[in-house]
């Protein structure tokens, strides 16, 4: 049932790209279904059971028993509906909220990160757990990332932080694999580890550092306000329900083993209650509303974590009814945020001041998150600071230190009451500034129109949000029971938790009257308040700490690459030639005696191709002209050729052939691009030639001693032997390369791909040169183009559909014959070079198929094809069906996806370099075939 | 000897080439060295036995080592995407491939600072906003 879930929110983010693709951002209007569902599913799955569902799927049964050990408990519970009740809100916003760019990315992301989120709460296995843990810190730097070039570096520390907190993790996780022998988290959280005091602080540490990095806990707290660039729903799924929450539930999953412990409670509360002062005092001098919550979400945060951090069962339940009461206004607050910044274009408070917010909805939205935020009854966000209150007061703890804590929450919740108030004035546009400062916008640039409401689709989340923390506020018993099965698993023992509205006169109650009433005035006296927080910004942050460690990274990265630096690869290519020099040396040396070597090495035929190669290396080392220097390098490439042939390697012989035939095009089409001769005219270089020489001898001598001297391999024994009969195919090349290790073959296919991805990566980045014109007399029979390529239009016409099929031939029969993936679509590469090549201008591109299409589906099938073989027990294990007589092996398809890769790089290299429009396609978008690349509209992410 | 010698050849065509300014002289000496690349490959396999390697045609005892074609075949065509990259790179930036006159424009340090100027708010916690 656990995995239905999973496998559900996993069906969101598979849809979520075609979604995206055909009905841009209103794919939100369908992506949040499987996360409702998958809700649904696992309360109705947690109703059934006794508290607890445990399920188990094996992955690496050879390490630890690893594998996908799931657990829902009444904690977990409440953090997969977070998760997945918020996510869904936060989509279904999304198809509002978003621009009509980058849909897909935003999308792809959002639903992966709620996956990696309800694995974690999900995970029983460490395991598991850690790599969720990554997974969901990926997933937000891609968040962050995607707002544009803005957010590089914020989205860059981000990432440097939360990875700290994964490697601490992983300590914690590998520690604890390795003390208690298992990594199932409840045969963990039972064993004797959690006996041994040096084991016990060490897992502290770690577990307290990941927990803090990824909730955002003084000392590091600010990559939380540092990736405010992204867009509101992110921050809002971010802060509110996911990331951040993270961290929390971490805390919560270990707090029935480490509570108590004085070192534990040290950490969290003195941190937690240091990162809720110094949150909420930064809230109350941000403008940016966004960046107010944003503070306003570490704040709250450091909350939970010094509650846990005090570990009483009061004080957990405190942090699990919290931890909900914010979820929901914080979700609320944020998204209508949003909502503001869409509709008026800031969401500065001073930008407001001088706009008439029309909008009723937003604004009883902001206003009911705003009173729940302040704890003013009768919010949900009262009812947890009551809680809160309590907690502190009662916490078991020495002397005058409840009393203290206590005094510093109240001082924060005072901070919070006073944010809060000038967060809602600020959104209503009625932010005040200190009395003798001008900061309003005036003049003309300042927008003047008023702010009108948004559509019922756009708000309607953030005010159901909104509803709940009121509504949960009034009639707060009906959250009883989730609070008290999440504060079971928090405690570690059975709780029921009784929750209402009203108290009575307890010490918790006059705390919240004093902080309501101070809090007001607070409010009331905002601008002196203002006037005197704005100018003494706390400097304390680790972040700058971060940011400087990854400027020293990428200095040092500059001095040790400034030694090889420059653009004449010379510097680099000759250092490898003289170790090749050296070895041969040394070699000279100690290399005493050779086996004999074999007899029939040499055949008088192949001097002959010794003397054409001989010829064209020279001829291609003193070419005075680019041109001529291509021509006999591919001079050079026949001969190469013939010497497969002769050395009886015919697949080998044949891509040869065509890689030279299309190399000498794709030199060609970039060629006019070049000037026409090489530099002055240099005699021939001393030191060059001495290398060369030195480097060709120590080549030879390496070749002549070290080959030849033995029999065949065992492994080619073997295939020669048994390959046939293996595989059902008589050519063992290309059973070498599509069975045997095919695994490789997929590799080289990537590489392969990633060199198409990489040249239009760099004619999007560089423009190339211009093309050198040429001088054509009027009268020569070339000056007309048109009438120049008759004969082999004529000609390509017929014969490129002949080539084409003969490609295909070669394909199909490559398994026993001649041919194969690599020679057919090299074949079909130098068909349509033709086409090319006949065409009267550049500007005729003949072939539009999508080639970066192309060489995905390559690497895609034969990537399937391997999961395929997974059904016969391994990646890539060789299948076979009988077919109407005939067999069909599953590496034929494999050799379809070689194919099309192949295929994909050739034509993609003719349509991006020979033909202009073919660039600018390249310059526009890298990835032509999306139909909807229509005129850009005005974007809302770029708005400030 | 005859595949060692025409290793050796292509060798040193390559490493003369490679000392030239020329990109395009660079590549050609990079795709010789491909093909040095490959017959070493081939040679480590032995050149005694020549037949092709097919199992209907050829009695197994002559037939050549299909391990070394196998890397070789692949090898031909990454060699061959990345001559393409190259070349690319050879006709893009500069109005010439020569390269040995750029190298004082080159200032890497610089290039390491051309992903902005140190944002400022992170010493404020966003005050520089």
């Amino acid at each position: 049932m656990l995995l239905w879930a999973v496998l559900l929110v996993l069906i969101a983010v598979v849809l979520s790209a075609p979604l995206s693709h055909y009905f841009g951002r209103k794919a939100g209007w369908f992506l949040w279904i499987p996360l409702i569902a998958a809700a649904v599913l696992l309360v109705q799955a947690f109703a059934a059971s006794n508290g607890e569902i445990v399920e188990y799927y094996p992955w690496i049964p050879d390490f630890f028993n690893v594998g996908f050990h799931l657990r829902l408990t009444g904690l977990s519970l409440l953090f997969s509906l977070l998760v997945l009740v918020i996510g869904a809100g936060v989509l279904f916003y999304s198809a509002k909220y978003l621009a009509r760019t980058k849909i897909i990315s935003f999308y792809l992301s959002m639903s992966t990160f709620a996956l990696a989120m309800l694995i974690l709460v999900l995970a029983n296995d460490l395991m598991v757990l850690y790599v969720a843990w990554e997974a969901t810190t990926l997933a937000s730097f891609f968040l962050i990332a995607r707002s544009g070039s803005h957010a590089r570096k914020p989205a860059v520390r981000t990432l440097l932080v939360t990875v700290t907190g994964g490697l601490a993790l992983l300590a914690a996780v590998a520690i604890m694999i390795a003390s208690a022998g298992s990594t199932v988290v409840t045969e963990v959280l039972l064993a004797d580890l959690w006996k041994d005091p040096t084991i016990v602080t060490w897992l502290i540490i770690t577990l307290v550092l990941a927990a803090f990095t990824k909730s955002a806990q003084f000392p590091f707290q600010s990559w939380l306000p540092d990736s405010m660039v992204a867009i509101s729903p992110v921050s809002a799924y971010l802060h509110a329900a996911a990331m951040v929450k993270a961290g929390i539930y971490l805390l919560l999953l270990f707090s029935p083993v480490l509570a108590g412990n004085t070192l534990w409670l040290t950490l969290l509360v003195s941190s937690g209650l240091i990162t809720a002062l110094l949150g909420a005092v930064a809230a109350l001098r941000r403008y940016d509303l966004k960046e107010l919550l944003a503070y306003s979400t570490m704040s709250q945060l450091g909350y939970l974590v010094a509650l846990i951090g005090i570990g009483s069962p009061a004080a957990l339940t405190a942090a699990v009814l919290h931890t909900i009461a914010h979820a929901l206004f914080k979700s609320a607050l944020f998204l209508a945020v949003g909502v503001i910044d869409h509709e008026a274009g800031t969401r500065d408070m001073r930008m407001l001041t001088v706009r008439k917010m029309a909008m009723p909805a937003t604004i009883t939205v902001v206003l009911i998150g705003s009173a729940s935020m302040a704890g003013i009854p009768p919010m949900l966000g009262f009812i947890s600071k009551e809680h809160l209150f309590e907690a502190f007061l009662g916490a078991d703890l020495p002397g005058l230190l409840p009393w203290v804590l206590t005094g510093l929450a109240v001082l924060t919740a005072i901070g919070t009451f006073a944010y809060s108030g000038r967060f809602a004035l600020g959104a209503m546009g009625h932010y005040r500034s200190p009395l003798n400062w001008i900061n309003t916008p005036r003049g003309t640039t300042a927008n003047l129109k008023p702010v009108h409401e948004a559509p019922l689709s756009f708000w309607g989340y953030p005010a159901v949000n909104a509803s709940l923390t009121l509504i949960l506020g009034i009639v707060p018993f009906v959250l009883a029971g989730t609070v008290s099965s999440a504060a079971t698993g928090a405690i570690g023992s059975p709780q029921t938790v009784e929750l209402s509205l009203w108290h009575g006169f307890t010490p918790a109650f006059a705390l919240s009257i004093a902080v309501m009433v101070i809090g007001a005035v607070a409010v009331w006296q905002l601008p002196r308040l203002e006037a005197f927080l704005v100018p003494r910004p706390l400097s304390l942050s680790g972040l700058g700490v971060v940011e400087d460690l990854r400027q020293r990274t990428i200095q040092l990265g500059a001095i040790v690459s400034s030694w090889t630096s420059g653009l004449n690869p010379g510097r680099h290519l000759v250092v490898p030639s003289l170790l090749l020099i050296s070895i041969a040396i040394t070699g000279w040396f100690t290399v005493d005696e050779l086996p004999s070597q074999q007899a029939d090495l040499t055949r008088w035929t192949d001097w002959l191709l010794v003397i054409i190669v001989a010829v064209g290396v020279i001829a291609t080392v003193r070419a005075k002209t680019r041109v001529a220097a291509i021509v006999v390098l591919g001079a050079v490439g026949f001969s190469v050729t013939l010497w497969f042939l002769a050395l009886g390697a015919v697949d080998v012989a044949l891509t040869q052939l065509l890689v030279e035939i299309l190399t000498v095009v794709v030199m060609v089409l970039l060629l006019h691009r070049l000037p026409k001769s090489f530099g002055k005219q240099e005699k021939l270089s001393k030191v060059g030639l001495i290398s060369a020489v030195a480097a060709g001898i120590a080549a030879f001598a390496g070749t002549w001693a070290l080959t030849g001297r033995r029999d065949m391999s065992d492994p080619a024994k073997y295939l020669t032997e048994h390959g046939a009969e293996v595989t059902g195919g008589n050519n063992l090349v290309n059973v070498i390369l599509v069975e045997f290790r095919a695994l490789d073959t997929l590799g080289e296919l990537t590489v392969l791909g990633m060199a198409g991805v990489a040249i239009a990566a760099l004619l999007a980045s560089r423009k190339p040169n211009p093309i050198r014109p040429v001088n054509v007399i009027s009268t020569s029979p070339i000056s007309d183009p048109q009438t120049n390529t008759t004969f082999l239009r004529a000609f390509s016409k017929v014969m490129t559909p002949i080539l084409v099929i003969i490609s295909i031939v070669l394909l199909l029969r490559g398994h026993n014959e001649p041919g194969g993936g690599f020679v057919s679509a090299l074949l079909a590469g130098a068909a349509f070079a033709l086409l090319y090549l006949a065409a009267p201008t550049n500007e005729t591109r003949s072939i539009r198929w999508p080639y970066m299409g192309l060489i995905g589906t390559g690497v895609v099938l034969g990537a399937a094809v391997g999961f395929i073989g997974l059904f016969e027990g391994s990646y890539f294990a060789p299948l076979t069906w009988d077919i109407f007589g005939y067999t069909l092996y599953s590496s034929l398809i494999f050799d379809f996806g070689v194919y099309f890769a192949v295929l994909g790089v050739i034509l993609g290299a003719l349509n991006m370099m020979g033909t202009k429009r073919g660039l600018d396609v390249v310059m526009e978008q890298p990835s032509i075939s999306s139909p909807s690349t229509k005129q850009p509209e005005k974007t809302q992410e770029t708005v400030k | 000897m005859t595949l060692a010698l025409t290793i050796g050849l292509l060798t040193a065509g390559a490493v003369y080439l490679f000392t030239k300014r020329e990109m395009l002289r660079v590549i050609l000496g990079f795709v010789l060295l491909g093909h040095a690349a490959n017959l070493i490959l081939f040679a480590a396999g032995g050149t005694d036995r020549r037949s092709e390697a097919f199992y209907t045609s050829t009695d197994p005892t002559a037939m050549a080592d299909p391990l070394p074609q196998a890397f070789i075949l692949t090898a031909i065509v990454i060699a061959f995407s990345i001559t393409i990259f190259m070349l690319v790179l050879s006709v893009t930036g500069e109005d010439s491939d020569e390269t040995a006159e750029k190298v004082e424009k080159l200032d890497v340090a610089a290039e390491s600072e051309s992903d902005g100027t140190p944002h400022k708010s992170f010493r404020t916690n966003g005050e520089g906003k």
